[in-house]
Formats: structure tokens, C-alpha cells, sequence
């Protein structure tokens, strides 16, 4: 379903290459859900939007992604992104609010959306609207058809936008920390609704969060990305409970087990900024088990136990 | 969000005065008596009174018909020049802030350069050198007031162009030619329209300024402009000569800013909700 292999991205500044993205990998089967966690700035969306075509135009593109029997969309047309983006991706924002277009009312965006991605006309796209609509959990769909966005509050909006990206019967479903901006609540009605579309529609689906709490919960694999880098990747119950590398196991350590000692842990050095390029490996500055040769070359990722890990201390292997 | 707008009463007087500004000026000779450049020097420099209820001027002509006959080119001149001025003003910034690229800096260069030089020179040059007269009037206005318009415009459509809604419209599949008309542009109608009702007022005021100074609209035909020139000359003596027309060009003026006011805050307190409320 997805499969993507090698994925780096690099802009170039002033002459210098800066990579925002290395070797990413991963491969993702039809009902399953891969969680991408990281800090901000670490290159969540970047994936995401690598997956949309949205970075083609970009020179610094390496790697190949293959999506719903397109077998390299880093290399498609226009039109057949646009094809992928239609039939076979939805997509849901991180800021519902301010994804839907100001000026028009929901009926008429979602008529849009849904007759470009299911051929239907106009007024057979206002039925399905309301269908959509009954569907993400609105009692009253001809009352909020009527509305504009900045009526709504950020759950509802995000609510029509799980509607949107299910409208063409998705095989891939990419969302972009689609609870950070809302309510606990909403939060976890948004998350309830994926799932349940999930099961409906058996899509795939990306998942960028900071709530590790849904992470746990609705992700098959979780993938721990680090300043660009893919730093640890396997089995969502393996990697929370035992993680590996020495980020991951601050992250849901602070998740876990929230006391004094651990939080004083955390903050421990200057994360590295992307357009310093340090040999090394970018955690060493906060990286509370580093020995000498991470400063020296950058680890790679290694397979051990049911997944891969970055990190000189498992360069073996094996768990010392 | 407009009928709100309604609601409040000076706006609503507003609208009601220029209503009625336009309707009598259209209407004119069906309401008074006297024809605007009708002389009679028997009459000249009456004061305000029964048969000429604003007075009479050098030539004993009726100044309350000359005023309305003035409203009347002054507001010809003004939306035309407006015309002019949102239609070239929105598609050159439009197509510029679209298309970027070269087209967009060869664009900004033009305005840039235009930018640089006194829209008053530029009008002045281009009155004299289209003769004056209603028509060139209205034309040399347009064809200066449409540039601060397409910078504006374009500035709204790069920073929507950037917004999230038209990145998840496209990530929705929508074509780029639908994002553009359905997205884009009608985002840009908020700003048009306040740019539209602001330039209504600064035509009529650049109307008058050239009038005054001799290069507006050419008698015996009066627009607001040419009725206040001729005031000024006598001004000591017969100051209702000079008095109404000004009065009348700044309850006109006066309208439209409000009216103009009125609108940018509706979009605006549209735009960013309930905050901007208190
Ligand atoms: N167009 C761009 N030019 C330069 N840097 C960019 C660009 N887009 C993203 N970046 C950088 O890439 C990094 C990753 O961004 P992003 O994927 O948005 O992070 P996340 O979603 O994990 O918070 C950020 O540090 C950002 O500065
Ligand atoms: S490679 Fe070294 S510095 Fe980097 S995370 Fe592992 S132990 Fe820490
Ligand atoms: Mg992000």
C-alpha cells in the first residue's frame, strides 16, 4: 500500500546542502496504521507531504515512494498526483479552522470536494454531503451544510474534514497531528471517528502525533523520527514499553512516568539546529548515554528484535 | 454579516443620503423647475430665498439645479473612475500575484515606477494632455487610482495563495483553475469592495481639485468642483455661492467614507470572529 524507501529531502542554502530529511523508510499494508512521533521541527510533515506529491518540485529529493500502485510518485506528473489525491488519498489538516476556505459555505466545499473525488454532480453531492455528515457524528447535517466555517468550532471543522478525506473511500489516509489543536474531548472523538472509518474503509493510514497516549492505541508501528532522521522504528508495544534509543526512551519515559528526576533528565543540552552539520550523531548533545564514538559518525539504523534503531549503542545488534 | 451592517443607523443614513443624492440627480430637471445653465441676469447673485431656494449665481443662474446637475457629473465621473480603477486595478494584481514569477516582477517593477511619481502630476499631465472634459477626466482618474488597488490585491492573493485552506483544497484534489476562482479570487472581494468605496470619495475630490484649478469639466456644464471654483471668487459677497457646493461635496464625501468604513470593518469582524467584537 505504502512503501517508501530512502526517502531524503534537502534544501540548499547559501551553497550548503541542508538534509531535513534522511533515509526514511517504511512500508505500510492496507488497515494498518504507522504512528510518527518526534519533537516539532523534526520532520513529521515533511513525510506527510512527501507522500502528497507535494515536494516534487523540490531538487533535494531522494528515495522512492510507492503509493497505491503508483510506483514512484516522486517522480509523477502533475495529473497523476491529482489522480492520487483524489481517488485514493485523503488527507486531514493539523489546523482545522483555517482549512476551510473562509468564504464559503460547508455545503458548497464539500460539494466540490465530494464531486471531484467521486464524480458525482452538484445536487447529488449535497445528498452525500449530509450522508458524510450523519456519518462523522452530526444530528442536524442541513443546519451545519448552511454554515460558515468561522461558525463552527475547531472540532466540528475537523470533523467535516474526516468527512472530506473519507468522501472518495480512501486507501490511504495521511493526518497531520489532526487532535493537537483541539480539546480533549474532540480529541478524542476525531480519533474515535478515524478509527471507525478505518475499520469501515480498511485504509491505511499515517498518523503524525504528539499524544502518545493515541499513538498506543490506534498505531500498529510507531516510528520515532529525530532532526530528520528515522532514530527508532518497530512494533508499537515493543517500542513503548522498551524502547531503545536513548530519545525515545526520554519520550515515553516523560510519558510513562512523569517524576522530578526524569523531567530534569529531559532537558539536558541544546537539541542541534539543521544547518550545523555535526558528524556525529544529532542526539549526542542531549544524549544522556552517549560514549565517544557517537561524536564521530552518525549511527545508522540497524534491525534488532522486531525493529530498527539508530544508535552506536546497539550498533552490534544486541542490547548492552 | 451585511444586513448587520444595515442595522446601524449612521450607515443606514448614509446610504439613504447618497440614495437620495443620486435619485435627485438623475431625476433632476423632473424635480425643480429651473434648468441648470438657464441664465437670467435680471436674477444674478440672489440670495437663498422662495423662487431660488439656494440662491442664483453671477449669470442668475438657479444654484440649487446647478448643484444637483453638478452631483450628478461629479458622480458619473467618480464611478467610472472607480470602474476603471477596481477592474484594471484587480486584474493586473490578481494576474500578477497568480502567475508570480517574471510576470509578477515586471509587474511590480511598472507599479513601482508609478509609485514614484505624484499621482496628481500623472493626472494632471494626462487631463491636459486628453483635453479636459468629463470623459478624459474620468480616465486620467482611473488610470492612476487603479495602482495602489493592484498592489493591494495582489498582496491579499499571496497571502492567500499561502493559506492553509488552499493547500488542503489542493490536497483535496481541486484543479488550480478552480482553486483560483473558487478560493482565491472571491477571498479578494472583501478588499476590493472597501478599496471601491474608498476611491468613490477620492475621485470626487480629485474631480474637484482639477475643476477648481481649471483643468475639470468645462463650462457652462457644473460639476461640484467648477460650482466651488466659481464660489471662491465672490466669496466675501455672496459666500451661499461657495457655502452649498462645498457642503454638499462633503456630506458627499463624508457618506462615502462611512459607508467605506462600514464595510472593512464588517469584513474584518467577519474574518477573525467574536474578539474583534469587544
Ligand atoms: N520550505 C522549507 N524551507 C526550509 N526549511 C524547511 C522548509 N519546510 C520545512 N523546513 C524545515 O524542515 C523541518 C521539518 O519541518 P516539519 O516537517 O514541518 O516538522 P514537524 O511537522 O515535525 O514539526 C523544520 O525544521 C523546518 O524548518
Ligand atoms: S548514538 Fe550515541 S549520542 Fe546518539 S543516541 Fe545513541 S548513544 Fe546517544
Ligand atoms: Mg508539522
Amino acid at each position: 500500500m505504502i512503501d517508501v524507501a530512502d526517502l531524503s529531502v534537502s534544501i540548499r542554502k547559501d551553497k550548503a546542502v541542508i538534509p531535513l530529511l534522511k533515509n526514511v523508510s517504511f512500508r505500510l499494508g492496507p488497515g494498518e496504521t504507522l504512528g510518527i512521533i518526534g519533537e516539532s521541527g523534526s520532520g513529521k510533515s515533511l513525510v506527510t507531504y512527501a507522500l502528497l506529491g507535494l515536494l516534487n518540485h523540490t531538487a533535494g529529493l531522494e528515495g522512492s515512494i510507492a503509493v497505491c500502485g503508483c510506483c514512484n510518485l516522486l517522480k509523477a506528473g502533475r495529473k497523476e498526483i491529482s489522480q492520487l489525491r483524489r481517488q485514493k488519498i485523503g488527507y486531514i489538516p493539523q489546523n482545522p479552522q483555517g482549512s476551510l476556505t473562509p468564504t464559503r459555505k460547508i455545503k458548497a466545499q464539500m460539494q466540490e470536494v465530494i464531486a471531484v473525488k467521486t464524480g458525482l454532480r452538484w445536487k447529488e453531492a449535497a445528498n452525500y454531503a449530509a450522508e458524510l455528515l450523519v456519518k462523522v457524528g452530526f444530528s442536524e447535517p442541513g443546519r451545519i451544510l448552511r454554515m460558515f466555517p468561522h461558525q463552527l468550532s475547531g472540532g466540528m471543522c475537523q470533523r467535516i474534514a474526516v468527512a472530506m478525506a473519507i468522501a472518495g473511500k480512501p486507501e490511504v489516509v495521511l493526518a497531520d497531528e489532526p487532535t493537537s489543536s483541539l480539546d480533549l474531548l474532540s480529541k478524542t472523538e476525531i480519533m474515535t471517528l478515524l478509527g471507525k472509518a478505518q475499520k469501515e474503509y480498511n485504509f491505511a493510514m499515517v498518523l503524525v502525533t504528539h499524544d502518545l497516549g493515541f499513538a498506543l492505541k490506534y498505531c500498529n508501528t510507531l516510528a520515532v523520527l529525530y532532526s530528520g532522521r528515522l532514530v527508532e522504528m518497530g512494533d508499537t508495544g515493543e517500542l513503548c514499553f522498551y524502547p531503545r534509543h536513548p530519545y525515545s526512551k526520554s519520550l515515553f519515559g516523560c510519558f510513562f512516568n512523569e517524576t522530578q528526576e526524569r523531567q530534569s533528565a529531559l532537558f539536558h543540552g541544546e537539541p542541534p539546529v539543521f544547518n550545523n552539520r555535526v558528524p556525529g550523531c544529532r542526539y549526542f548533545a542531549c544524549c544522556r548515554e552517549r560514549i565517544t564514538a557517537c561524536e564521530v559518525q552518525e549511527p545508522v539504523l540497524v534491525r534488532i528484535g522486531t525493529g530498527q534503531v539508530a544508535c552506536w549503542l546497539y550498533d552490534g545488534g544486541e542490547n548492552r | 454579516m451585511l444586513i448587520k451592517t444595515l442595522k446601524n443607523r449612521l450607515v443606514c443614513a448614509c446610504l439613504i443620503l447618497i440614495g437620495l443624492y443620486a435619485v435627485v440627480s438623475v431625476g433632476g430637471t423632473i424635480f425643480f423647475q429651473y434648468e441648470p445653465n438657464t441664465q437670467d441676469l435680471l436674477q444674478a447673485n440672489t440670495g437663498p430665498g422662495v423662487a431660488h431656494w439656494l440662491g442664483t449665481d453671477y449669470l442668475g443662474r438657479d444654484l440649487l439645479a446647478r448643484i444637483v446637475y453638478g452631483i450628478r457629473i461629479s458622480l458619473t465621473i467618480a464611478f467610472f473612475a472607480t470602474l476603471i480603477n477596481i477592474t484594471v486595478g484587480f486584474l493586473v494584481g490578481s494576474v500578477s500575484g497568480l502567475l508570480g514569477g517574471i510576470v509578477d516582477r515586471l509587474l511590480v517593477g511598472v507599479l513601482d515606477i508609478f509609485w514614484c511619481v505624484p499621482p496628481f502630476l500623472i493626472v494632471v499631465m494626462l487631463t491636459v494632455a486628453l483635453e479636459p472634459g468629463i470623459k478624459n477626466i474620468f480616465i486620467a482618474l482611473g488610470l492612476v487610482l487603479w495602482i495602489p488597488t493592484a498592489r493591494m490585491i495582489r498582496g491579499e492573493v499571496r497571502v492567500i495563495r499561502n493559506s492553509p485552506f488552499i493547500k488542503f483544497a489542493r490536497l483535496n484534489g481541486a484543479g488550480s483553475f478552480k482553486i483560483m476562482a473558487r478560493h482565491i479570487l472571491p477571498n479578494c472581494i472583501p478588499v476590493l469592495l472597501t478599496t471601491a468605496a474608498f476611491s468613490i470619495p477620492d475621485a470626487i475630490m480629485a474631480e474637484a481639485f482639477l475643476s477648481i484649478v481649471g483643468l475639470g469639466v468645462q463650462a457652462p456644464n457644473a460639476s461640484l468642483g467648477v460650482l466651488i471654483s466659481d464660489g471662491l471668487q465672490s466669496f466675501r459677497i455672496y459666500p451661499w455661492q461657495w457655502f452649498f457646493p462645498v457642503l454638499t461635496l462633503t456630506m458627499l464625501v463624508l457618506c462615502f467614507n462611512i459607508l467605506g468604513d462600514a464595510l472593512h470593518e464588517a469584513y474584518s469582524s467577519k474574518a477573525k470572529g467574536l474578539l474583534e467584537h469587544d
